[in-house]
């Protein structure tokens, strides 16, 4: 694994507890519970980022084997969308059933991994709407998310770390099938917006 | 937020099995937000054990790292290979992200679902849903296959095929093994491959159609798919005892024990141990043998999942190898869990019995064997007779140990393990000369009952031919072949004669022994739905 993506994501997490612990020590002074949830789910995005991080590393260092098995697409995602930890409570997070198949092969918990990094990704840019899709089509199985952001390659405040999209390339390579690999990409929408897309084969 | 709206959990009667305090009482706060009322709590793998045996439990949630004799996978195996738990409950493993892949990719009894690490309240809710609704979309097979109707039950199939697409895989991965189990190879094949449409690398259908194979007795062809599923994923433990079963079938001893041994490396478990143990002992490798069962006792030790049975092997193994000193001292030093059954202590005295005479010790090798035959006085003759023969055989008791040796061969002539194992004792004690007189005539005597209550029913005297069954089976009640066909008579009597409670009931009580004494045989399979066919004839006519 890239030493300097470790010492990336340290310097993240640190910055994330420096957070918290403020957010802590105002909640021991006044308790409050709209800045007890918020602190929470700094924790829970925390959390997120060291499981991505660890499973990068497992990745990397032992290979990532993915369980493949049937699931209902549309099922998987309503779960996913239910336990999403949700930053910007204004922004909607709908999944398009269109195209979408009754079944589909893949790794559940891997594939959750990879779409609640990139959902927190499209949560980062998104300004009112992020939609999740999934189709069939020759290759395989194509998770989608769009969001209704400035698109790709936009200046912002604290950069990304780049994990998510290093995760979602680990997930997408563990999946594999009779010599072809997954992959995952991420670029403009051409309705604008970025587009997220998890192949799998 | 939770929502419970339409809570499905509070009747879930639930066991927590996790080591670490703070992450027990994190887990079993997260049951109670999704308003489980019913949460045991187990720290060790013998607690949950305990509590399993005491309990019927729908949800059990287990950590894979409890310590470090008995991991959650192992003890998922324990609970599933002693059937402790009911069909129907839920067992959710826990594992962390770092062992996920290495702990789903071999796992042989495989947990309804996996949960990495760490887990929310949202997060066990979604997949405890998941799988109620799994539960309650195949509801209709698991009932017909509660009641034995596998016939039913590939009906059903079929009716979710059509009316529940979204768990067609789930629904043709039973139908195939139903089919199977009912030894319609050709129905399963087409499932199979019907499977294999869905997707091409489903190894539960690969290993299918090999399966089908091997039950067509296309030994050779059956191999091929196996080892490409090996070649791919080396820790599909399934598939290595699907070459075993064929080097079994094809009498290469040897190779059953190589492929036994390559599974025992990828999942090091007292049952794969015990299973080398086996094979090994039974083609005469005393130190693979005494290294396999010595494995399994260590592994197991002052545990709830120890089997006496793995102490008497690894004595017996002492022995023969020429150590009685550590035979005996092993057995000296057995739990006081296992001396208290008196199968055990009576094994136990014969293998000491043998070992006395291997050190010259005559005087305790005939007191051993006396106290032996005492303490079986009145047991059912099995596998631990053959042990009892060998010591007859060693002090010297030649036909004593001839009879002991027939009778228990007597009790189930038709296992093919007991006869072999017979041989051996022969063997072993330079009594070749004796397998015709002994094994053979033991193998006929059990046929020739058979025959003649057949020959009864064929000359127009069922009556005559059911009571000489029904009267052989007092001595012999564990006797497969012989249950099979006393079923099997009384439904031929029905079938002539017409409805007989009594009958129905007696033949329902020889396949509940036969579902015992051999679970999953397609034999047994077969017989059930004999007696639901003839039941629905005579039924009819009347």
């Amino acid at each position: 694994m890239d030493s300097k993506l470790a010492a990336i994501i340290m310097h993240d997490i640190k910055n994330t507890l420096a957070v918290l612990e403020s957010e802590l020590r105002g909640l021991a002074d006044a308790p409050d519970r709209e800045h007890a949830q918020h602190a929470h789910r700094v924790c829970v995005a925390m959390q997120e980022k060291l499981i991505g991080f660890l499973t990068l590393y497992k990745a990397s260092s032992q290979g990532l084997a993915a369980r493949i098995d049937a699931y209902c697409p549309q099922d998987f995602l309503d779960a996913l969308v239910r336990q999403l930890n949700v930053s910007k409570p204004d922004v909607t997070v709908a999944i398009d059933t269109q195209d979408m198949p009754i079944v589909g092969f893949f790794d559940e918990n891997l594939v959750a991994l990879a779409l609640e990094a990139a959902l927190q990704n499209a949560m980062r840019f998104a300004r009112s709407a992020i939609e999740i899709g999934c189709r069939q089509d020759g290759t395989g199985l194509i998770f989608t998310i769009c969001d209704d952001g400035p698109g790709i390659g936009v200046k912002e405040d604290t950069p990304s770390t780049g994990l998510g999209m290093s995760l979602c390339d680990a997930i997408a390579a563990a999946h594999s099938r009779a010599g072809k690999t997954g992959s995952a990409l991420l670029v403009n929408h051409p309705d604008g917006g970025a587009l997220f897309e998890l192949r799998l084969p | 937020m939770i929502d419970l709206t339409n809570n499905r959990f509070v009747d879930l009667r639930s066991l927590l099995i996790e080591d670490l305090p703070a992450m027990r009482q994190n887990i079993r706060m997260q049951l109670g937000q999704l308003e489980i009322a019913h949460v045991d709590q187990a720290t060790t793998p013998d607690e949950a054990i305990r509590l399993v045996r005491q309990n019927q439990y729908d949800l059990v949630v287990c950590d894979y790292n409890l310590n470090k004799e008995t991991n959650g996978q192992q003890l998922l195996e324990f609970f599933r290979s002693q059937n402790l738990l009911p069909q129907s409950a839920m067992f959710i493993m826990v594992t962390a992200e770092s062992d996920y892949a290495l702990v789903a990719s071999a796992a042989e009894f495989q947990p309804d679902a996996y949960l990495l690490k760490p887990i929310t309240a949202t997060k066990m809710q979604e997949r405890i849903l998941r799988l109620l609704d799994r539960q309650s979309a195949l509801a209709p097979i698991s009932e017909r296959i509660q009641l034995k109707d596998l016939a039913g039950a590939i009906e059903q199939c079929d009716v979710l095929l059509k009316t529940a697409p979204k768990w067609v895989a789930e629904v043709l991965k039973h139908k195939g093994k139903l089919l199977l189990e009912l030894a319609n190879i050709d129905g399963a094949r087409a499932v199979f491959t019907q499977a294999l449409g869905l997707r091409d690398d489903l190894i539960w259908a690969q290993l299918g159609l090999a399966k089908c194979d091997i039950a067509a007795g296309k030994l050779e062809e059956a191999k091929m798919p196996i080892q490409a599923v090996l070649e791919r994923n080396p820790r599909y433990i399934e598939a290595y005892d699907l070459l075993a079963q064929i080097a079994q079938a094809q009498g290469n001893e040897q190779e059953v024990l190589e492929t036994l041994n390559r599974s025992s490396q990828v999942i090091p478990s007292a049952r794969r141990n015990r299973m080398v143990g086996d094979a090994a002992y039974r083609i005469g490798d005393l130190e693979q043998a005494r290294t396999a069962f010595d494995k399994a006792v260590k592994h197991t030790k002052g545990s709830l999942t120890a089997q006496p049975s793995d102490l008497l092997a690894l004595a017996q193994v002492h022995v023969d190898a020429g150590d009685a000193d550590l035979a005996l001292k092993l057995l000296a030093d057995a739990p006081k869990t296992f001396t208290s059954s008196g199968r055990f202590a009576a094994t136990k005295a014969a293998v000491q019995a043998q070992a006395h005479v291997k050190l010259g010790d005559m005087q305790s090798a005939e007191k051993a064997f006396i106290a032996a035959k005492e303490l079986s006085e009145g047991m059912r003759a099995d596998t631990a007779t053959l042990t009892l023969a060998k010591a007859a055989f060693s002090v010297g008791l030649d036909v004593e140990g001839a009879d002991i040796l027939s009778q228990a061969v007597k009790a189930d002539h038709e296992n093919k393990s007991v006869i072999a194992l017979a041989r051996k004792v022969l063997a072993d004690t330079g009594n070749e000369v004796l397998a015709s007189s002994v094994i053979d005539n033991a193998v006929n005597d059990a046929k020739s009952i058979v025959a003649e209550a057949e020959a009864l029913m064929r000359s127009a005297r069922p009556d005559e031919s059911l009571a000489k069954l029904e009267q052989a089976l007092q001595s012999l009640p564990e006797n497969t072949g012989m249950l099979l066909a006393t079923a099997q008579l009384h439904l031929l009597w029905m079938s002539q004669k017409g409805l007989n409670r009594e009958y129905v009931a007696r033949v329902n009580g020889y396949l509940t022994r036969l579902d015992e004494l051999m679970p999953g045989n397609e034999r047994v399979a077969k017989m059930y739905r004999y007696l639901r066919e003839t039941l629905v004839k005579v039924v009819k006519k009347s």
